[in-house]
This record gives structure tokens, C-alpha cells and sequence, in this order.
């Protein structure tokens, strides 16, 4: 097990995953709904974490096909975790726990949701995946 | 419908027809050869290629595992979460699968909102453990994953 190896790769999931926020933020912009800040904000999390992390990581290189697992399974958790923040900060979705359901149904194609309507922003996030 | 539902490849989850079609024909096979013919040497084929049997075996395992995952997630929604058994059971098929609405409380014009937190979490573990087709995260509970 190499744990440092895994943990660059879950940090470079972070990496992508804060780069994909700027979908949202397109749309958030173009639709002018607000939402703006919670998705800069958490954007600034996602990279602010993920950069020095994946920096500090950078010279871990050895994998084998169990580490394969546990990143597989901590990386949709994390990712899911981390893309749950803008409705959060927002406070659209007020507890951590709906969002995180809102955004594992999203990232894994499921479409449970727990809201009555979706507003512009999250259906691109989970489309973003 | 939801049990029956993916093809290969397609983005539902959970027993694809294939896995059926392997077990039913495997199914067939074996009964003929223990009260028909027992000195009998079968292959079980799919489209003239003759399959492997670790494939089989996998194709029956993952019967198994879905099917009692299902039992078993119904009765602990049931249980951490005020529903009546309709309703956990087809949120656990429909969260498992991947297939989004169920039956019940949470049906196509409802959501789950009204579901507990803990509940919440364990649809969430669900969908992960559908999307990555139960063994490869099931296999991180296995003790010997861990021995190095």
C-alpha cells in the first residue's frame, strides 16, 4: 500500500474537481441567479487544497491494483464531498448531508434528488461529470 | 423492472441481462447434467464463443450479492428511517441500480426528502457501491485487503 501515491491522486481529483466548477460558473453568470460567490468560494477551497497538496506529492509514483480500489472508492467520496460545498456556502441546501446525497446521485448518474425543482447551477454541476 | 433492467455497458447498474442469460443457460446445463445425463461435458455459449468459467462465477456471485444486498438495505432503511417497507426496499433497488425514482414515498413525483440522515447516507454508500459495480467496493471489507 502506498498511501502517499494515493493521496496525489485523490489531491489531483480535488485539482480537476475545482476546475470544474467553472461550468456553474458560466451558468451562474449567465443566468444572473446568484450563486456566484458560493461557487467561487468553494472553488478557491477545491484548488487552494488540491494545488500545494498535489505539489507536495509530486514525486509519489508507485501504485499497485489495491491502491487502484481505495482510490476508486475515496475519490468518489471526496469528490462528491467537495463538489457538495457550493450549496452549502450558498445554503440552498442547507444540511451537508442532502447535498452530499444531491451530489452522489449526480456524479453516479442515479437522479435521486431531494429537492421539489433544480435550479440552473446544480443540474450543470451534475451534468458536468 | 428495475432488477431486470441494464445492458452491458449501458449507465444503469446493478444484474445485467447478461449475467441472466449466463445463469439461466448455466442453470439449465447443471440440472440437465445431475438428473439427466451426470457423465455429461457442457460449455455454456453466448453468440457461438464458449464462455469461461470464472465468468460464471462471477455472473453468480454478483446474482447473489445484489440480491441480498437489496433484502438486507430494505430492512436496515426500514429500520433507520420512518418508511414502510415498500418504500426502503425500492429506494435501496432504485439507489443500488442506479435507476433514480422508486415505489412508495419516494415514487416519480415525490423525492426523498423526508428520508433520515443516516438513511441518507446509506443511499449514498449505495449509489457509490452500484456505480463501481459492488466487488471493487466491497472488496476494501475483505480482511485479507489489508494484510500486506
Amino acid at each position: 500500500m502506498h498511501l502517499l501515491s494515493i493521496a496525489k491522486v485523490l489531491v489531483n481529483l480535488l485539482v480537476i474537481t475545482g476546475v470544474s466548477m467553472l461550468f456553474p460558473l458560466i451558468v451562474s453568470l449567465y443566468y444572473g441567479e446568484g450563486g456566484l460567490f458560493s461557487t467561487l468560494a468553494s472553488m478557491a477551497i477545491t484548488i487552494g487544497l488540491g494545488l500545494p497538496l498535489s505539489w507536495l506529492f509530486r514525486k509519489n509514483d508507485e501504485l499497485n491494483i489495491r491502491d487502484g480500489f481505495i482510490i476508486a472508492v475515496a475519490g468518489w467520496i471526496l469528490v462528491s464531498a467537495f463538489s457538495a460545498l457550493p450549496f452549502v456556502i450558498q445554503g440552498s441546501i442547507p444540511s451537508f448531508t442532502d447535498a452530499f446525497f444531491e451530489m452522489m446521485s449526480g456524479y453516479t448518474t442515479t437522479g435521486a434528488t431531494i429537492l421539489t425543482m433544480k435550479n440552473g447551477p446544480s443540474r450543470l454541476k451534475c451534468f458536468s461529470k | 423492472m428495475c432488477f431486470v433492467s441494464a445492458c452491458a455497458g449501458s449507465t444503469g447498474s446493478g444484474i445485467k441481462i447478461i449475467h441472466f442469460a449466463i445463469i439461466w443457460k448455466y442453470l439449465c446445463a447443471s440440472l440437465k447434467r445431475i438428473f439427466l445425463q451426470p457423465l455429461s461435458v457442457f460449455s455454456i455459449r453466448i453468440n457461438q464463443i464458449s464462455i469461461d468459467y470464472k465468468i460464471i462465477d462471477l455472473a453468480i456471485c454478483y446474482f447473489i450479492v445484489n440480491f441480498f444486498m437489496v433484502l438486507a438495505g430494505g430492512c436496515v432503511m426500514v429500520l433507520v428511517s420512518n418508511v414502510d417497507y415498500v418504500t426502503g426496499m425500492s429506494s435501496v433497488i432504485a439507489t443500488l441500480m442506479n435507476i433514480g425514482p422508486g415505489f412508495g414515498t419516494v415514487g416519480s413525483s415525490e423525492n426523498y426528502a423526508h428520508i433520515s440522515d443516516i438513511g441518507k447516507w446509506f443511499l449514498s454508500w449505495n449509489m457509490l457501491v452500484g456505480r463501481l459495480d459492488m466487488f471493487s467496493a466491497l472488496v476494501i471489507f475483505y480482511p485479507s485487503f489489508w494484510r500486506t
